[in-house]
């Protein structure tokens, strides 16, 4: 796949790189178990620091979504690897929280929410199906 | 015979490398020209394409009588030392480019500023993460055939020893005259395949280079230039190992004819002549066909979601005179030229000097130890 990031965004870059991947795998470019590089050969391509990479590969190692190998290098987990568990649901209850406040102080209704949830699970579902 | 080698050595290496050294504006990424960061819809603006041409046309004229005039003292001179004028010839012409190209380089600088041309859109970098488990560079094994030359080239040596004379020339002139001796001994026999090995080494480190080098691809249509870089990669990595390959052939014929095998001399001056042109010629060739980077591969292909409001990051503050990279951010050692075709270091690296200069002594070692065993 093509990683995009941008330099002048306020998002930091292991969080756009760690966004990147996440999608990647979410839509399908990504395949499971694909060869990701190297940090030091991604670092280079990128022409950023060595510590950046390794932070955003550390969070996707962490959250499951790549397995980092002593010989193999970096792949993707297999797809029966990357589930909803106990831990991702309460950090995605804490996460979100703040974001349902906000919305919810600005009076948007349940529906109105549920409709941009249900946006981008489609649009994510059919970029999906479009690589098939 | 003296003038059909002059007029063999001027159409053999001058002319494909003032050929070579004139289109480089014309064979550099279109985002970039004499080392600065341009738009790519600026390569229509009609004064960059005044200072292309106003390059080029420079470039020929200056490089045409520069060639007559170091080939004259070799025409006129009766002496074997006139033909040392030649090479200085050659690095003249390069020196004349840097001047023409810090020129235009100058006035490309002057209507970048002029025309506002600094990017202000989004600096986005993109990066293929399949890039390297693609086809990009040639299989390595192809340096096997190598290892199998400079064997026989050894073992030849060997097995004909007793039939080898027991003085062998050392050298020749342009003419294809011996011109010093020395005593046949197993050392000197080890001259040819040290050569070699030094060479394959060389060979090697091109090929690493190529592998290891940066890819950069240009974020209005990241496919084809990923495709673009991959091709201009595998394409430059089979020329780098064809190249030493007849080098190294080469090397192995010239020993046969030190031991007194091959003794017609139009095959000794021929021979070399030949090789170098076939390897200038294919350089100029390739350059035409790919350009740097492949940004002349696949032009013919519609950009299927070209998205020109995206733009490349300038990073022309990272480039000094726009031939040296120095970014100490950057933690890649090889990365591509902005100015003509092929790779260059990131001058901030450390091991781009320890490189350079390891390369450097390895090179005055060599020419210090075969000397010695030469004489």
């Amino acid at each position: 796949m093509f990683l995009k990031l941008d330099l002048q965004s306020e998002t930091p870059i292991y969080i756009q790189l760690k966004m990147q991947i996440i999608e990647g795998i979410a839509t399908g470019s990504l395949a499971p178990n694909e060869p990701l590089p190297s940090v030091r050969q991604l670092a280079s391509d990128l022409g950023i620091n060595l510590h950046t990479v390794n932070k955003a590969y550390a969070m996707l190692k962490q959250d499951g979504f790549i397995i980092i190998h002593r010989q193999k290098g970096v792949v993707v987990s297999p797809s029966e690897d990357i589930k909803v568990t106990y831990e991702y649901l309460s950090q995605l209850k804490s996460n979100i929280k703040p974001i349902i406040t906000e919305a919810f102080c600005r009076g948007m209704s349940i529906d109105e929410f549920n409709m941009i949830c249900k946006d981008i699970f489609t649009t994510l579902k059919s970029s999906k199906t479009d690589r098939r | 015979m003296k003038t059909l080698i002059i007029l063999l050595i001027y159409l053999t290496c001058y002319i494909p490398t003032l050929i070579l050294l004139a289109i480089i504006p014309y064979i550099t990424r279109k985002t970039v020209c004499f080392g600065i960061c341009i738009p790519e819809e600026a390569h229509s603006n009609s004064d960059i394409i005044r200072i292309k041409k106003a390059y080029l046309n420079k470039m020929i004229l200056c490089g045409i009588l520069l060639s007559i005039a170091s080939l004259f003292p070799a025409i006129i001179m009766r002496s074997e030392d006139a033909y040392s004028f030649l090479p200085a010839g050659i690095l003249l012409m390069v020196a004349i480019m840097y001047i023409f190209y810090f020129k235009s380089r100058n006035q490309v600088k002057y209507i970048k500023s002029k025309m506002n041309w600094v990017n202000e859109s989004s600096q986005v970098i993109i990066v293929d993460t399949s890039f390297r488990n693609k086809k990009h560079i040639a299989s390595p094994m192809w340096f096997m055939l190598y290892v199998l030359v400079i064997i026989i080239t050894i073992i030849s040596a060997y097995v004909l020893y007793d039939t080898i004379p027991n003085r062998i020339p050392s050298g020749w002139n342009f003419n294809g005259e011996v011109k010093g001796w020395m005593q046949k001994s197993y050392a000197s026999l080890l001259w040819a395949p040290m050569v070699q090995t030094f060479l394959m080494i060389v060979m090697v480190l091109s090929y690493w280079m190529i592998g290891k080098s940066k890819q950069i691809i240009d974020p209005a249509n990241p496919r084809k230039s990923s495709d673009q870089n991959r091709s201009f990669r595998y394409m430059w990595s089979i020329y780098i190992i064809i190249t030493g390959f007849v080098l190294t052939i080469m090397i192995c014929s010239l020993q046969l004819s030190m031991f007194g095998f091959i003794k017609n001399k139009l095959v000794i001056t021929i021979l070399p002549l030949a090789s170098v042109f076939c390897i200038v010629v294919a350089a100029l060739i390739l350059s035409i066909i790919t350009g740097q980077s492949g940004s002349r591969l696949f032009t013919n292909k519609a950009a299927p979601s070209s998205d020109s409001k995206i733009s490349s990051r300038d990073d022309d503050i990272y480039w000094k005179l726009g031939l040296f990279y120095y970014n100490p951010d950057d933690p890649s050692i090889f990365i591509e030229k902005r100015f003509g075709i092929g790779w260059t270091n990131n001058w901030s690296r450390p091991i781009s000097w320890i490189l350079t200069f390891g390369l450097l002594a390895f090179i005055t070692g060599f020419i210090v130890l075969s000397n010695t065993l030469v004489k």
